[in-house]
């Protein structure tokens, strides 16, 4: 059963935790708070973890992150309709269009294409590419097979692809 | 929901140097956009926020190990009563009955048709077959389904977030699953490290638990039928229900489909192949949890309560 101590697992798994949580919410300051609270319970939790082996604390603390930008998510819904008007909801990308206009084109369409993907595309992407998951911790994390994984990924590759030939930006095949 | 066939049948892949392009692509995006993280001031902040709930972090002096120690106030040490004593009512309402093994929960018969639970007993109008009977036609024990039934309101599952919400509450309901069944309210704690699994799977079928997740599966072949049951989550489902509420979607062949929304946020989508309806929902009313070694799970005190 792996030592770990709480500098290790965050330097471990704050990418999985954070991008987990910006998966759902899209804005990158709300995901600092969730990140943050996410990690809150992992230093209450440091005995339940303590004989996890890797692969099922990565699982653990994705469905944790998902759970906790899920909540928050709601509680912000809930604020900003008795609050403010409707159209104050959160960008897409959490970005500004002065941030956007900074970004290279390549950047800002490919951000873009992944915003627009379907979910059940974009999530295996994310956690493969953002969070440094494997394919089978994937699988794990979301309850499907590996191969379930690998399609997914292969779809969403080829929906990237398409849709950046149709932005008429172009990479190197 | 999602088209499962539909999803896998790919047609016309990307070629492969295009795919690595594409992958390569990914990989400096990713790398560019996790640059723009500032991970170490978040970490920063942790620390502070620990330090402001008197938790201390420390590796540093010399054990590598870390541990969280949460300073036990009068009004901590209550709460964790508190929890304590739901976790046991709710141990204690899941105790095996004779010949169960112990993962099943209790068997409390609600009627809920378009959402108006009823408070009737079990009758002999409950279209579910006996439930101690599994697929394989063997008695295994099951549900006390000759237990009183409760009424519906102290039935209800728990609606806080402590512990004692993660363990198994099912409802089997009169009429089965042609209208809605309340299973259990899921909340994922963040001490749950359960499984979802069924209690009644035929001998024949090997279980599968994952590595993470609370996702678990079921494979067998009984006089060449295969059998399997699996389960996952979908981000979006097209029928909206209660939370904690089952409903039978769809068939795929001899692939059964139900949509199981478990809490506020997230829906499962639970197959069962190679069964007849009365035995997929007679296995869905018996998931209970389990721990990743498969065994009945129940969650560990907290800190302040050892």
């Amino acid at each position: 059963m792996p030592e770990r101590d709480f500098d290790t697992i965050y330097e471990n798994y704050s990418r999985l935790v954070y991008w987990a949580a910006y998966r759902v919410l899209s804005d990158r300051e709300q995901t600092e708070d969730v990140t943050q609270n996410v990690f809150m319970t992992v230093l209450h939790s440091m005995d339940q973890i303590a004989p996890m082996s890797d692969a099922q604390l990565k699982g653990w603390l994705y469905r944790v992150s998902v759970n906790a930008a899920l909540d928050f998510k709601r509680r912000q819904s809930k604020e900003v309709l008795s609050d403010e008007p409707v159209g104050a909801e959160v960008a897409d990308a959490g970005a500004t269009p002065e941030d956007e206009a900074a970004l290279n084109d390549t950047r800002a369409a490919v951000r873009e294409v992944l915003n627009g993907m379907d979910d059940i595309y974009r999530e295996p992407l994310v956690m493969y590419y953002f969070s440094e998951m494997s394919v089978l911790e994937i699988a794990d994390a979301l309850g499907v097979s590996e191969g379930t994984v690998k399609s997914r990924m292969n779809r969403g590759r080829k929906i990237m692809a398409q849709r950046l030939r149709a932005k008429g930006i172009g990479y190197e095949g | 929901m999602k088209d499962n066939i539909k999803e896998l049948n790919l047609e016309n892949e990307l070629p492969p140097e295009e795919s690595a392009a594409i992958d390569r692509l990914l990989s400096d995006f990713a790398e560019a956009e996790n640059s723009e993280v500032d991970y170490a001031s978040m970490l920063a902040s942790i620390k502070a926020k620990a330090r402001k709930e008197n938790i201390s972090v420390f590796p540093a002096a010399g054990k590598k190990r870390g541990t969280a120690r949460r300073v036990l106030t009068g009004v901590g040490a209550a709460a964790a009563v508190f929890v304590v004593g739901l976790a046991a009512f709710a141990v204690i309402r899941a105790l095996p009955f004779p010949g169960m093994n112990g993962k099943t929960a209790a068997g409390d018969i609600i009627s809920q048709s378009d959402k108006v639970i009823e408070t009737e007993q079990p009758s002999g109008n409950n279209v579910l077959p006996d439930p101690g009977k599994t697929n394989s036609g063997e008695k295994t024990g099951n549900n006390d389904s000759s237990s009183p039934a409760e009424p519906a309101n102290t039935a209800e599952p728990v609606n806080s977030e402590d512990v004692s919400e993660i363990l198994p509450t099912m409802f089997p309901v009169k009429g089965g699953l042609a209208g809605f069944v309340k299973l259990t309210r899921f909340t994922a704690a963040p001490s749950c490290s359960a499984q979802l699994v069924p209690d009644l799977l035929p001998e024949f079928m090997e279980l599968k638990l994952g590595e993470a997740g609370i996702f678990a599966s079921a494979y067998g072949t009984d006089e060449n039928v295969e059998y399997s049951y699996s389960c996952g989550v979908i981000d979006e489902a097209d029928t909206e229900l209660d939370v904690g509420v089952a409903r039978f979607i769809e068939t795929n062949g001899n692939c059964l489909n139900y949509l199981w929304r478990v809490n506020e946020e997230l829906y499962l989508e639970v197959n069962f192949q190679g069964f007849s309806r009365e035995a997929a929902e007679e296995l869905l009313l018996s998931i209970a949890l389990c721990d990743l070694e498969g065994l009945p799970y129940t969650p560990a005190p907290t800190e302040e309560a050892a």
